[in-house]
């Protein structure tokens, strides 16, 4: 369980309170600027906010110790970048004690054939499924458990169709197994599709939270992103088509 | 993990068995002859030990400042420490009196050291006010140098010929200074930094994709970056003080063993340290190829390792191409 309160930063974050349940996948969206990194740092405790609390297991992660909070949450940033000329294989077994990729995260990122090339000449969705599993290998023992939380920052940026969906139904498994999962992202269908919840975000606001048949209307959708959006009513659920008037 | 301890457990060996020889050289009758184990005990010893403590010491210095500021070329004249040391150096060579230019032996890597630290000091406020902005530091490293040179340049002015010429020496570097007063101090104080901070390969591991990703894999990265940067810059001018100015070794090292060997620093800053040992034991037993007069050690190791770094950067540039 993750509750959080009152939580703010100053010009970034308004005062903002919410509650996640074990086994639960929020979708955090939003227009860019809206917060959602600010909010994700924050939970993962990257940062501190100035006033509010944010409790992960009954406890105040500021309370916590570093090495506790590294083994039990996960947070991939928008961006990794390094200097060096690391390999593929260097850049994960840093990270974690285990002797090969587990066999749930190949199939949901696909990264076995290339961990031998030097990260420098990996694509930027290449470069993305690595940064994925990397964090995501940090926490293994507690994901394997269902007592991890991961935190994912824009994590289908630069991925093909195949491993958008190969990634989320990665994720929605690490929902079953009771960890919680956030990630941001701007793929309304992925959304609809995957998530349980659903933050909408606005000038460092939630602004609708909830279910996703609740949160995902026009209107709400509309508000969020100032933009124009229809909600298509397909035999298999709903289709959402933007564009600008 | 077993070939890397077997590489490390090759290279210690290697440096032994240099050592010995480089100690050793030319003295024939050690058993019997009272004057030869004098030159063993008085001036071999001493020189071979300074070489291991220098080379240690610059190279895992570097290996780590290489990765604490996010830049595979720095070294410790990068970040300002060497040029501290100098100008310190110079005002004893230059400007000493007659009390401390008898003395200099021990002045002079005194006076050393204090540059160094204050230098360090300089640094460490920087680093305080913004941690983790690698940037930062090397600017310092940059104004600092600059400032140092200034001064430097100024004295020259004021002085005499011979002065100059010794501190033309001095900044050449030279492992011919130290005797077992001063090692009596540099090698508890080197010997416990380089084991200090090759223990913190794992945590320096996590340093790679910078201050962000290191403390999401848990470390407390205000106070680990701070005390790396002082205990490292603290090893630099532990260094410098018994040797002079050593060129390369700092930078040249660390970045070879990454090339061959990648960049595990559990293994790099061991290596670092062997290797760097081993490189100017070999130019201890160079420069004694050259009987009758002493060779800069800087001339020995910017001539060697200038091809050495070229050649390593071609290969670089190919495998990108």
């Amino acid at each position: 369980m993750l509750i959080f309160k009152d939580i703010c930063l100053a010009q970034r974050l308004q005062p903002t309170s919410g509650e996640v349940s074990d086994g639960q996948f929020v979708h955090i969206l939003g227009a860019n600027g809206a917060g959602k990194s600010t909010l994700l740092s924050l939970l993962a405790g990257l940062i501190q906010p100035d006033s509010g609390s944010i409790m992960f297991q009954g406890h105040d992660i500021h309370q916590l110790s570093l090495q506790e909070l590294a083994s039990k949450r996960c947070y991939q940033e928008q961006k990794q970048s390094t200097q060096f000329d690391l390999t593929v294989w260097e850049s994960l077994r840093f990270f974690a004690d285990l002797k090969g990729i587990p066999e749930e995260l190949e199939q949901g990122l696909e990264i076995q054939r290339f961990l031998a090339r030097k990260l420098n000449t990996l694509s930027g969705g290449e470069n993305r499924r690595v940064h994925i599993a990397r964090v995501l290998m940090q926490i293994w023992p507690a994901l394997q458990q269902g007592r991890g939380v991961v935190f994912l920052d824009e994590p289908i940026q630069g991925l093909d169709f195949r491993h958008q969906h190969l990634l989320f139904n990665l994720l929605k498994w690490l929902t079953e197994q009771g960890n919680i999962v956030i990630v941001s992202h701007h793929e309304l269908n992925l959304c609809y599709a995957y998530a349980h919840y659903v933050w909408l975000m606005q000038e460092g606001n939630i602004t609708f939270s909830g279910n996703k048949t609740d949160v995902m209307t026009e209107s709400n959708l509309q508000e969020t992103f100032a933009c124009e959006i229809d909600v298509l009513t397909h035999n298999e659920g709903l289709l959402f088509r933007t564009y600008l008037n | 993990m077993f070939a890397r301890q077997k590489t490390l457990l090759v290279l210690l060996a290697l440096l032994l068995l240099l050592a010995t020889v480089a100690s050793l050289h030319g003295l024939t009758q050690i058993n019997v002859d009272p004057v030869e184990q004098q030159i063993f005990l008085q001036l071999r010893l001493p020189l071979v030990i300074t070489a291991v403590l220098v080379g240690a010491g610059l190279a895992v210095s570097s290996a780590v400042l290489q990765v604490l500021l996010r830049n595979p070329l720095a070294d410790p004249g990068m970040i300002g420490i060497t040029s501290g040391a100098s100008l310190f150096a110079a005002v004893v060579i230059l400007l000493g009196g007659t009390f401390l230019t008898t003395h200099i032996q021990y002045v002079l890597p005194i006076f050393c050291f204090f540059g160094a630290i204050i230098s360090t000091i300089i640094i460490s406020e920087i680093a305080k006010r913004l941690p983790g902005v690698a940037s930062a530091v090397i600017l310092t490293g940059i104004a600092i140098s600059t400032l140092c040179g200034a001064v430097i340049a100024w004295l020259y002015l004021f002085s005499n010929a011979q002065s100059l010429r010794n501190l033309t020496f001095w900044l050449m570097g030279s492992l011919q200074q130290a005797d077992w007063t001063i090692l009596a101090v540099a090698i508890p104080l080197i010997c416990a930094l380089v084991f200090y901070l090759i223990a913190q390969g794992k945590k320096l591991n996590w340093y790679y994709f910078g201050a962000n990703e290191a403390m999401l894999a848990g470390l407390d990265v205000k106070r680990f970056y701070q005390r790396s940067l002082i205990l490292s810059a603290m090893l630099v001018g532990a260094a410098v003080s018994v040797a002079g100015s050593i060129a390369f070794v700092g930078l040249l090292v660390p970045h070879l063993l990454r090339n061959v060997f990648g960049f595990d620093n559990q293994f790099i800053l061991p290596a670092s340290a062997l290797v760097g040992a081993l490189l100017m034991v070999c130019v201890v037993l160079v420069s004694g190829a050259f009987e009758g007069f002493s060779v800069p050690v800087s001339m020995i190791t910017a001539s060697l390792g200038g091809p050495v770094f070229l050649l390593s950067i071609i290969k670089s540039s190919k495998r990108i191409s």
